[in-house]
């Protein structure tokens, strides 16, 4: 599930989280970069305490429909370092119309940068627009998989819906 | 075919292979700002001849030998068709006359829409018969009638049936009416006998599925799981035919994030192509759906929820009326399995058993729990409850809690199939977990995995990259040692194979219950899992190491390794790069000749862009190597990339299970044997 939520919810997230506060402010270097650790490993290990958090305008949004990029949304993101390539899941709660992201935006990401085929990618955890705080992957690095906010009050009082 | 669930499993599992589609299912290809729309291309025409491969007598001077030939004409309204034969023999319309000469005549049917589209079958004419049947070769709709006669210079005829392959061959009386079973029988053909005391003669009737195939007011418990504009979606039901091409009724309940709801299910309309590939427009009181159902038998079918706003995949398994009641739970073990969503939208998977003490109370249960990589394994607390009050038996529908102390209190809606299959759905807002309940033994022991057995596998999830899909095989030894095996996996595109080695084992744990914890170990990789055997040959298998964040699935006592071979149902779930990772679901028809060659027809939801008819050309199949493990390729020219690679593994000779191995989808998938 993408949070939706406005910036006011910004701290209420960083503090379930723990982290968006402690974070680095820009890109780190490879050193931080996650391996992947042998040739059966099927992906980088997410790793919470390796996370660096990004800040740029994003340049391109594009789609990976398979081959060497991980499959789905990549944005490219301006940063005072270079260009950092951000993997944001896939899927349509990952596409640019579902978070509203577009390129000359402003967004800040939190994540891991990891190596996958050769290339340097960011693994997207957190991505905050002007607008927006999105949780994209948990803790694991798990990418979310539903995108509207499901309340936790009772099956009983849910009436609409449902085809 | 009762049970015939893996398939329904394998929906199952497609709840971890799938990211959400969110904003509008219609918007795939668009993610990323790439692509602007998606675009419907046209199939091509599609041809098929049945029956397929005829074998009939010469005709003689005074007895015409014929075949009433049909042809399925797909993607044009125009389903008129030319036939021509070459090497003998004439046509008066669709009926063929063999030649008074034995040998081999090539049948082609060319459609009048487009006249590249053809098909061609190889007529086999053969030596006389004592006594001449007529037609000697025909296609009959299950349930359908057709009246032979016989030429026997005067004598008493008795007619008689036989089903070569076993099963339901249908019923004759002695005036040569036939009327064929409600599905096609092993080996899909009939001979039909017509005997005199001087001799005989036969005729081979190929059966086709039909409408009559959904049996007349037979209830069907049904369950999809799949995503629409709202995200998740778990749906479970029951639904009656009239097996004419009509829905009688039913009920469903609905997890979607647009809402919880019980749906009554008040009609609609289907139609059973000669594949057994099905149609249905469902009227609920939510609106109307759209179901791809691609038949296996009268009992059990593949269901794809097949409308542009939702997709899915799942299963209709028949009722059994007689057994719809709490108390045939009494006493009985249940292993199950479910997975969804967590209350942060994030995947979650259960696996556990327990014991129904009766009065549809649970105890004595265990449970592992994967929770978006969380991993809680044994916890003993595990119980459940059937509210008594709220089961209807003419349904087989009721309301379950799900209690332990790792997930707190679930609620659950189930239609009963029968005392040995639940299909169950969480009615809470959040998490929103699906699944089954399946009846186990009730003890088992490291001789449960037998010496020298194989068990093949299949598992879906989540690795950081997005999604996973395996599939597997393993040998045990009887004492608690895996003596080999092999896995093929998909982790976002990146595609793996690799060997067991011999230092995998499998354990009782904890000791004294009905939990085996298994441990396949490749040269760079450690894979953990839960374990959970049911009686019926399969076992629920839930992942807990960190290799695969997140994963689950269904693990099949292997009987026969052969290369497949006949006519199989076709369902695969997972994702597709071509919309962006959004949720795709395939059912199909497939043949498998036994010559290395793949044929039939695909219907494809890519996250409501459907596609239907897709005719296979230039498919293939290798043959199994080692732990019946082989390799397949389906090319279909639609949708693109049009090639799906697969390696498959062979549970036996009625299950296939399959997993996408190139970087364009993470598709996993069974494929059930239909004749």
């Amino acid at each position: 599930m993408i949070r939706n939520l406005g910036l006011k919810s910004l701290l209420t997230f960083a503090l379930a989280f723990g982290s968006l506060a402690a974070l680095p402010a820009k890109a780190q270097t490879a050193a931080s970069t996650a391996t992947v650790a042998g040739p059966a490993a099927l992906g980088p290990v997410y790793d919470i305490t390796k996370e660096i958090t990004i800040q740029g305008n994003i340049l391109k949004v594009e789609a990976a429909t398979g081959g060497s990029a991980l499959l789905g949304t990549h944005v490219q993101i301006q940063t005072p370092e270079g260009v950092v390539d951000t993997h944001l899941g896939s899927g349509a709660l990952a596409a640019s119309q579902a978070l509203g992201i577009y390129p000359g935006q402003s967004v800040k990401v939190t994540g891991m940068m990891a190596t996958v085929d050769g290339n340097s990618v960011l693994l997207a955890r957190v991505l905050t627009t002007p607008n927006h705080v999105f949780i994209l992957r948990n803790e694991y690095g798990i990418p979310a998989r539903s995108l509207l906010p499901r309340s936790n009050s009772s099956s009983a009082n849910a009436t609409k819906g449902g085809l | 075919m009762r049970f015939g669930s893996p398939v329904q499993e394998t929906a199952r599992l497609a709840i971890f292979l799938a990211l959400g589609v969110a904003a509008a299912l219609s918007m795939t290809a668009c993610g990323g700002g790439g692509n602007s729309s998606s675009v419907t291309p046209t199939p091509t025409v599609g041809v098929v001849i049945y029956p397929g491969a005829p074998s009939i007598p010469v005709s003689t001077a005074n007895t015409p030998s014929i075949i009433n030939f049909t042809a399925a004409v797909y993607n044009t309204t125009n389903t008129a068709v030319t036939w021509t034969a070459t090497g003998g023999g004439s046509f008066n319309g669709s009926t063929f006359t063999a030649p008074m000469t034995a040998g081999n005549v090539t049948v082609t049917a060319t459609s009048q829409a487009d006249s590249s589209a053809t098909a061609s079958v190889t007529v086999a004419v053969g030596a006389q018969q004592a006594v001449s049947v007529s037609p000697a070769a025909l296609a009959v709709l299950a349930g359908g009638t057709q009246t032979f006669t016989a030429a026997a210079g005067g004598a008493a005829v008795t007619w008689s049936l036989i089903a070569p392959g076993g099963g339901n061959p249908g019923l004759i009386d002695q005036n040569g009416n036939y009327t064929a079973p409600p599905a096609p029988p092993p080996g899909g053909v009939v001979t039909v006998k017509a005997a005199t005391a001087g001799g005989s003669g036969v005729a081979n009737v190929t059966i086709l599925y039909s409408d009559a195939t959904l049996m007349a007011n037979q209830l069907y418990a049904f369950s999809y799981s799949g995503e629409d504009t709202a995200g998740f979606l778990a749906v479970a039901g029951t639904i009656t035919f009239d097996g004419k091409g009509d829905v009688l009724g039913g009920e469903e309940d609905v997890n979607s994030g647009a809402g919880v709801v019980t749906n009554q299910i008040t009609g609609g309309t289907y139609q059973v192509g000669p594949d057994g590939r099905t149609l249905a427009s469902v009227t609920t009181s939510a609106g109307t759906v759209t179901w791809e159902i691609t038949l296996v038998s009268a009992q059990h079918s593949l269901l794809v929820r097949f409308d542009t706003i939702a997709t899915g995949s799942g299963a209709l398994d028949a009722q059994n009326p007689a057994l719809l009641s709490v108390s045939s739970l009494n006493n009985n073990f249940y292993s199950f399995g479910l997975s969804g969503i967590n209350m942060n939208g994030f995947p979650e998977a259960l696996a556990g058993n327990l014991f129904d003490v009766g009065n549809g109370d649970f105890t004595s249960g265990i449970l592992d729990v994967n929770n978006a990589g969380t991993v809680t394994q044994s916890d003993q607390s595990l119980a459940a409850e059937i509210n008594i009050l709220s089961f209807n038996p003419n349904t087989g529908r009721g309301l379950m809690t799900i209690t332990s102390t790792t997930t707190g209190t679930l609620n659950f809606v189930f239609y009963m199939v029968d005392q040995t299959h639940l299909k169950l759905v969480e009615v809470d807002i959040v998490p929103v977990l699906a699944g089954d309940f399946f009846i186990a033994p009730n003890s088992i022991t490291l001789a449960s995995l037998p010496a020298n057995t194989t068990f093949a596998f299949s598992t879906g999830g989540n690795v950081t990259g997005g999604p996973f899909g395996g599939a597997g095989a393993f040998v045990s030894n009887g004492t608690g040692g895996i003596t080999g095996g092999t896995q093929d996996l998909n982790a976002a595109g990146k595609i793996f194979s690799e060997a067991l080695t011999t230092t995998s084992t499998y354990s009782i744990t904890p000791a004294a219950t009905n939990r085996i914890f298994l441990t396949l170990v490749h040269s760079n990789n450690t894979f953990e899992y839960g374990v959970y055997l049911t009686s019926l040959g399969t076992m629920e298998m839930i992942e807990l190491d960190g290799n695969v964040v997140s994963a689950s699935g269904l693990g099949y006592q292997q009987t026969s390794a052969a290369t497949p071979q006949g006519t199989y149902a076709l369902n695969l779930t997972g994702v597709s790069g071509s919309s962006n990772g959004n949720e795709e679901d395939i059912n199909g028809a497939i043949s498998i000749p036994g010559n290395s060659t793949l044929g039939g027809f695909l219907d494809i939801n890519n996250a409501g862009t459907i596609l239907t008819n897709l005719q296979l050309s230039g498919s293939t199949i290798a043959n199994v190597a080692t732990f019946g493990r082989g390799t397949l390729i389906l090319r279909s020219g639609q949708p693109t990339p049009s090639t799906f690679n697969m390696a498959y593994y062979v549970v036996s000779g009625q299950t296939v299970l399959v997993v996408e191995t190139d970087s364009q989808r993470v598709l996993i998938g069974t494929l059930p044997n239909q004749f």
